[in-house]
């Protein structure tokens, strides 16, 4: 195997992206083929740079919860509900058990839609289009809940540092169990249509293999490195939010091939709507948020379990009304590396759905600087809201 | 940890809060506390860089199951390099190139230094990052 650093390339190259029919992400890859066969892949991302870690030491501490929010569109409840995470260790702010658990229950509905989500653009991929329009159906039951929960079907507003800003009533967590107990019918129909289906296995066997030792070596995490055995979900180790109160236990495959990440992912959906019904089952009663002093100066690193994989923020405050240094990585940045065992040895019409298998997210892997004409600009909040940028 | 990371390495300063540790090392030390971090079976989480306004810092956060260690290293203005640790964790690679494009840090020995959000193009000599 080629090393994953090594960027050599001497016979035919073959670029997808940043737009391209098979890759619904701003990534460009850079394929080297002989034949119909991959020996070598560059990639290039920050097609998508919006500035926001820049921003974030430019806005008043309150402002930021907002700004986190809009990294990405799926991942909209973990990047706040990890912002202010670190917040409150940095205060010693202790959440009730209630916002605790609302916050999960929020973390847990992303999760069941995003891998939902998932397998529809899998079965997109590879031209399987009834699972797409299947899965794609139910997942806007979830989004429905969304909008019953918190008003809105993407953007929550749910996290808030102290607690949580909507609280859930009576009504709604009925309501809540219903669907989710239809849900899961569906997802063990989903979950039969993917592994029984002849087509998907030919497919997705022996395709996009990762090994152990490489998602270890490459520092792959979430659903990806699970697939490949690894056994690492921060919601098991950290056992941030109500996650400590529950048994979880990681869901793992062996091959880490598209089969092997989707069995972990259906899994994972089986095992997301279990703990949402047992989360909503078991709500605490009580206040949904506390009050608190000033921030003091500090720093605080911590992860969340996104639905991709490991999701980490560094926060610093220096005690003023902004924050010195907030760095973001998510997840799937940390698993772009995996993509060079991937990708190598594998056939061009392969290319689409190993892409898919990781479940890729460019909206928040890139998410730094704005560029105008090779030059570097800040842009104001006025700027923004106008759409001249 | 299985072994005291102060014991270890020599530390100039260490905290620790819940799962979360920080040491500051000098740059001298980084070789001695990586061998340690890949001796304990850590996993690189990623690297933060940050300017502290009279030196540049570089933060080295490592996961060894749900703890986090932070390695943190001073850089002065006038001579930021450092060299990569791609040769112990070898995902360093996109976070090594993040700092070369965002807080101008000139990463020493790196396979591959094109910065890594920036395009082609981009010309300021002043990295986005740097609070100038």
């Amino acid at each position: 195997m080629a090393d994953v650093n090594e960027r050599r390339f001497a016979n035919l190259k073959v670029p997808i992206g940043p737009s391209h029919p098979a890759l619904e992400e701003p990534a460009r890859f850079l394929f080297e083929v002989e034949g119909e066969k991959v020996i070598n892949v560059d990639y290039e991302i920050g097609y998508n740079h919006r500035s926001i870690e820049r921003l974030c030491q430019e806005r008043p501490l309150s402002k930021v919860v907002y700004l986190v929010e809009r990294i990405c569109g799926i991942c909209s409840h973990t990047h706040p509900l990890n912002h202010v995470e670190r917040v409150e260790d940095i205060a010693d702010i202790e959440v009730t058990a209630r916002a605790k658990y609302i916050r999960t229950i929020y973390a847990e509905l992303e999760r069941i839609h995003s891998h939902m989500l998932w397998a529809g653009i899998a079965g997109h991929e590879i031209g399987y289009y009834t699972l797409f329009m299947y899965t794609w159906r139910e997942r806007e039951k979830v989004m429905d809940l969304f909008e019953m929960l918190s008003g809105s079907r993407i953007m929550h507003g749910c996290n808030t540092v102290g607690g949580v800003k909507w609280n859930v009533a009576e009504e709604q967590a009925k309501s809540a169990v219903r669907v989710l107990t239809y849900l899961d019918t569906a997802a063990d129909k989903i979950t039969k249509a993917v592994l029984k289906d002849s087509n998907i296995a030919e497919r997705g066997k022996g395709v996009g293999s990762l090994s152990r030792e490489d998602a270890v070596r490459l520092g792959a995490v979430g659903p990806n490195a699970r697939a490949s055995g690894v056994p690492e979900d921060t919601r098991v180790m950290c056992k941030y939010a109500a996650y400590g109160d529950f048994d979880l236990e990681p869901q793992t495959a062996k091959d880490g091939d598209v089969v092997a990440q989707a069995l972990v992912r259906l899994a994972e959906l089986k095992q997301s709507i279990w703990l949402t019904k047992e989360l909503f089952a078991n709500l605490p009663e009580g206040p949904i948020q506390v009050e608190y002093d000033e921030i003091p100066p500090g720093r605080s690193v911590g992860r969340t379990e996104a639905p991709r994989g490991e999701l980490i923020h560094y926060t610093e405050t220096n005690g003023t009304r902004f924050f010195e240094r907030i760095k973001i990585r998510s997840p799937t940045l940390a698993n772009i590396p995996s993509y060079v065992p991937k990708f190598l040895g594998c056939q061009i019409a392969d290319i689409p759905i190993i892409a898919a298998s990781i479940d890729p997210c460019f909206s928040c892997t890139d998410r730094m600087t704005v560029i105008k004409d090779g030059k570097r600009k800040i842009v104001s909040a006025r700027e923004l809201k106008s759409g001249r940028i | 940890m299985n072994r005291s990371f102060e014991d270890a390495v020599p530390t100039k300063e260490a905290s620790h809060k819940g799962l979360n540790s920080y040491y500051r090392i000098r740059l001298d030390d980084l070789e001695g506390a990586l061998a340690l971090l890949q001796e304990e079976g850590a996993r690189l989480s990623t690297i933060t860089g940050k300017d502290a306004r009279d030196h540049l810092e570089v933060l080295y956060h490592f996961a060894i199951w749900g703890e986090l260690h932070t390695v943190i290293v001073d850089l002065p203005y006038d001579k930021p390099d450092i060299p990569t640790i791609t040769n112990h964790f070898v995902n360093a690679l996109l976070y090594e190139r993040e700092l070369i494009g965002l807080l101008g840090i000139n990463v020493i020995g790196i396979p591959d230094a094109r910065p890594l959000e920036l395009p082609p193009k981009y010309t300021d000599p002043t990295a986005p990052l740097r609070r100038v």
